[in-house]
């Protein structure tokens, strides 16, 4: 898992994928206010900063050379992002009778597993990662407002939502109880490395914050805490000269988890003056009297951790969608995203749906913002057979067309079956 | 159509995982500068297992113990291993009836041969007797054994014993082994006019709970008891007129160890002598020779002074109870009474010596009073004081350090620059070297491709340090040198000193450092884990 963290952290990731409330209310080829079940799966990486060439070397293991570095070197900005999102899950939704004396209420309910990793980092914390602080001799490194954050839970939502009227708005709100597995979060607002000119001595003055859920119990089972969130979804159509249109807006992930006492929490705000480890006699100049001090027990000498309850709230992401059906085969949707609580920059973007027939559709996605910079889309959504329908694509892909000079990549799927 | 969806959507999953694999470990050069350690170093930290000690004037002066010869309890005398065998019979046959006595009281002594020793009473700081009965009696007999004149706790020792009954010929048979740790013996005999011997009684009688039994005079009860592996831990008695030739021989003296060449003159030096008497014995002792060696040379100076072959009379030490006053002679070695100046200017790093000790020269005055505890033995040692005002000149200390530096896979420092900084505070400069040497301790290379010189600290009209001086000195390591680092498991450090001033002495003071401090400019390759 750890290895998987840097990795993510290395890694850049992002998505306008749907909200996950939004999935439930999908109506391409399907009768949303029918029973229907639906299994979905995304991810998404991308970063304005990492090249897909140097991530993918990077997780398959190997030397990283001088060029690749470099080529990554040249994309880097004072300030760089990196994001990645990971789910699966399965969802239900089913027409109530009626519900508080209405009709065309439906409810639904859905289980996911949530992955989510985001981090800020600047210029100077990449040139001396990849390239050592030797550089640096007499200047100082700068990593202010460096931000990172892992998190993985589980998520069981119930909800309603109103059921299609084509004249009439649609809303619906999702409740969740979310189980806490892992958590990382790692928050220096200030954060200076100074080398000195000849090298006798380091100086690191950081105000730093940390997080970390138990480090015993990692993995899908874990249950290091427990909260809540809420979703909600709302559409409304409308008339324009261009045709019909849709309003969308939705928020998704709008709460906490409340994480128990055995997580490790640091709060520091010290300058640490390094010169080099202390020896008492030309004797002790040796491997086993400084090599014996393992880097666990430094970092417990000059940064204890805490352990206590710690809770945060999670990565909230609004959506907002304007859709005009120019006519049966073509609708244009604009659209802006954003990932409160995220390191995320506000992504705008336009979308168009192709409905070549009563049975397949074809997306195309061009934007711009979020954890990297330009994004190229393509989707499809295909009836199969008489009530099944399936949406698959990616959302980015100039990682696969531009490994060199890009990073966005992703994939999502999601099977829907109506009864 | 549904189930190939399905399976394409399964196919997603099984895809993103299978293609994860094991994540590898990527790996990359970066270049990075590092204090690695850093030092104040004191004279105390560069003469390793000396004593020092500040003067008034905050210089300072070795002081320096060294233990010549220790005479020791079993050069006086040993308690050997010994056997007693008491063999009892009747003479003729009898019918002895349940708890009726076979053997009444018999009491047995043993008389050590010490060799010219008369030992009155001895407490046994460890040892044993074995005790084995073996008995041709139809019957099972009981045994009180016990030696009277050993107590522990003012309570003789005594134990009882049951012997199973012979079957036809074949005897039964009790063994067994008793400690005899801490208990006082007297050695003078069942009548107190003895020395050097210990008795033992045994009794036996049959069986209380057993039946009549006829003893026949073939019958015989065989006792063996066997006092081994005694060794006491106090005694007392006449130890004897003995000389004792000691020598020629050598002991090691490590101050110099580290010392390979060059010279040191040092203007003073106090030295002494020093016999410590904690035995209960007059001793008369005569040195016959007292030298410096060095081996490194083949140098060797005899000691010139009036106690060489001179006789030198020691009393006897005094006790109290358990407390004893040892008796001291001094033999002080000066500058102006000796050549022990160029004694210890030879650098030495072993002392020879031949001696002669005479115990008990006038006899038997103490009226076998004499005593001598196991753990306070007679020693003669040399005590020095050796102020550090001194010239050293091109004087060369060599030491070897382990190392273990570890290559992990490609997690490695490939090249790159240690600066090491020396400020100096000390008036001597410091010639640097280090070696790399193979497991056969060869030098294989060195750290430094010149020598590389650690300035003196600048002095005074008064030849005291003014203010540190910093010297810098760069070490390049290339791959191959840093290669052969890793493969390294020792180094060899080589300093070589000359002090400022010269002829001048010049005293080292307490206040005095130097501060040290290693920097690495280095190419590493760091590999995430």
């Amino acid at each position: 898992m750890k290895r998987l963290f840097i990795l993510f952290f290395i890694l850049s990731f992002t998505t306008i994928t749907k909200a996950q409330i939004a999935t439930i209310f999908a109506d391409d080829f399907i009768d949303s206010a029918k029973t229907h079940i639906g299994i979905c799966g995304n991810y998404d990486l991308n970063s304005n900063a990492f090249t897909t060439s140097f991530l993918a070397k990077f997780y398959t293991s190997g030397y990283i050379g001088t060029d690749l570095k470099n080529s990554v070197l040249s994309r880097v900005k004072n300030i760089n992002r990196v994001g990645a999102n990971f789910n699966y899950g399965i969802y239900a939704a089913f027409k109530l009778d009626s519900f508080n004396h209405k009709k065309n209420v439906s409810a639904f309910f859905s289980i996911r597993d949530r992955f989510h990793f985001d981090a800020q980092f600047s210029k100077d914390l990449y040139k001396v990662g990849f390239y050592g602080n030797s550089q640096y001799a007499g200047k100082n490194a700068n990593f202010n407002d460096f931000s990172l954050n892992m998190i993985r839970y589980q998520q069981f939502q119930i909800g309603l939502f109103s059921a299609k009227l084509d004249s009439a708005a649609r809303w619906g709100i999702g409740l969740s109880f979310l189980k806490g597995g892992q958590y990382l979060s790692l928050l220096a607002k200030k954060a200076e490395l100074f080398t000195s000119e000849d090298g006798q001595y380091i100086d690191f003055n950081t105000d730093l914050y940390v997080a970390k859920s138990d480090p015993a119990h990692k993995g899908f089972g874990a249950f290091n805490g427990y909260g809540a969130s809420v979703d909600i979804y709302f559409e409304a159509p409308f008339q324009t000269r261009l045709g019909d249109s849709k309003l969308r807006v939705s928020v998704a992930d709008i709460g906490f988890i409340g994480f128990n006492k055995q997580t490790l929490t640091l709060k520091q705000d010290s300058l640490f003056h390094y010169t080099g480890f202390k020896i008492n006699s030309f004797y002790d100049l040796q491997d086993s009297t400084i090599g014996n001090t393992s880097k666990d027990s430094i970092i417990n000498s000059i940064a204890p951790l805490k352990k206590q309850s710690f809770s945060t709230t999670l990565p909230a992401i609004f959506d907002l969608t304007f859709e005009t059906h120019f006519n049966k085969h073509f609708y244009l949707i604009e659209g802006i995203r954003n990932i409160f609580n995220g390191n995320y920059k506000l992504m705008a973007y336009v979308k168009g749906n192709f409905y070549f027939n009563s049975g397949f559709m074809l997306s195309t996605t061009f934007g711009y913002g979020g954890y990297g910079n330009y994004i190229y889309g393509i989707g499809i959504a295909a009836k199969l057979g008489k009530d099944a329908v399936v949406y698959a694509g990616s959302n980015n892909l100039e990682g696969y067309i531009m490994p060199k000079k890009t990073c966005g990549q992703g994939a999502y799927i999601t099977l829907v079956k109506q009864f | 159509m549904t189930k190939t969806a399905v399976l394409l959507f399964l196919l997603f999953f099984v895809l993103f995982f299978s293609c994860r694999k094991e994540i590898g470990k990527p790996f990359w050069d970066t270049q990075l500068l590092a204090p690695l350690v850093n030092s104040s170093l004191d004279i105390n930290n560069l003469l390793p297992d000396s004593i020092l000690q500040a003067n008034a004037d905050s210089s300072l002066k070795i002081v320096f113990q060294n233990d010549i010869y220790n005479l020791s309890m079993d050069t006086l005398f040993k308690i050997p291993d010994t056997t007693v065998r008491q063999i009892y019979t009747i003479p003729f046959p009898v019918t002895f009836i349940p708890g009726q006595q076979v053997i009444s009281n018999s009491q047995s002594e043993t008389t050590y041969n010490l060799q010219g020793v008369q030992l009155r009473t001895t407490t046994i700081k460890s040892g044993f007797v074995h005790y084995q009965i073996k008995s041709l009696i139809k019957e099972r007999t009981n045994y009180i054994y016990s030696i009277p004149c050993a107590k522990l706790n003012g309570v003789p020792f005594t134990v009882n014993v049951s012997v199973p009954r012979a079957v036809g010929n074949l005897a039964g048979v009790y063994d067994q082994t008793y400690d005899l740790s801490g208990y006082i013996f007297d050695l003078t005999g069942i009548y107190h006019n003895k020395v050097n011997t210990l008795y033992t009684s045994s009794s036996a009688m049959v069986d209380s709970l057993g039946q009549p039994v006829l003893i026949n005079n073939t019958d015989s009860l065989i006792i063996n008891n066997t006092f081994h592996d005694i060794i006491p831990s106090y005694a007392k008695g006449y130890f004897g007129q003995k000389t004792f030739d000691i020598g020629p021989s050598e002991t090691k003296f490590a101050l110099f160890n580290r010392i390979v060449d060059g010279t040191l003159q040092l203007e003073d030096i106090n030295f002494n002598l020093k016999i410590e008497n904690p035995i209960g014995l007059d001793v008369r002792v005569y040195f016959n020779n007292l030298s410096s060696i060095n081996s490194r040379t083949g140098n060797s100076i005899n000691l010139s002074n009036s106690i060489i072959g001179s006789a030198t009379n020691i009393d006897r030490a005094s006790e109290n109870g358990w407390n004893v006053f040892p008796v001291v002679a001094n033999f002080p070695l000066t500058v102006s009474n000796s050549n022990i100046k160029q004694m210890i200017e030879n650098l030495p790093d072993k002392f020879g010596y031949s001696m002669q000790l005479i115990a008990n020269p006038l006899g038997n005055i103490s009226g076998s009073n004499d005593f001598i505890y196991s753990d306070k033995l007679m020693k003669a040692q040399m005590d020095m004081e050796i102020p550090l005002s001194l010239v050293a000149t091109n004087l060369t200390l060599v030491d070897t350090m382990t190392l273990n530096i570890s290559n992990s896979g490609n997690q490695d420092v490939k090249s790159g620059t240690i600066t090491l900084f020396a400020d100096n505070g000390f008036p001597f400069d410091a010639a640097l070297q280090i070696y790399l040497l193979n497991d056969a301790n060869s030098i294989v290379d060195s750290i430094f491709a010149n020598t590389n010189t650690i300035d003196e600290a600048p002095i005074n009209s008064n030849l005291r340090v003014i203010h540190k001086k910093l010297t810098k000195i760069a070490i390049p390591i290339n791959e191959n040198k840093m290669n052969l680092l890793y493969n390294t498991k020792k180094l060899m450090l080589k300093i070589k000193f000359n002090t400022s001033a010269q002829p001048a002495y010049i005293k080292i003071y307490s206040e005095y450092t130097i501060d040290v401090k290693l920097v690495a400019d280095f190419n590493y390759t760091v590999q995430l884990k």
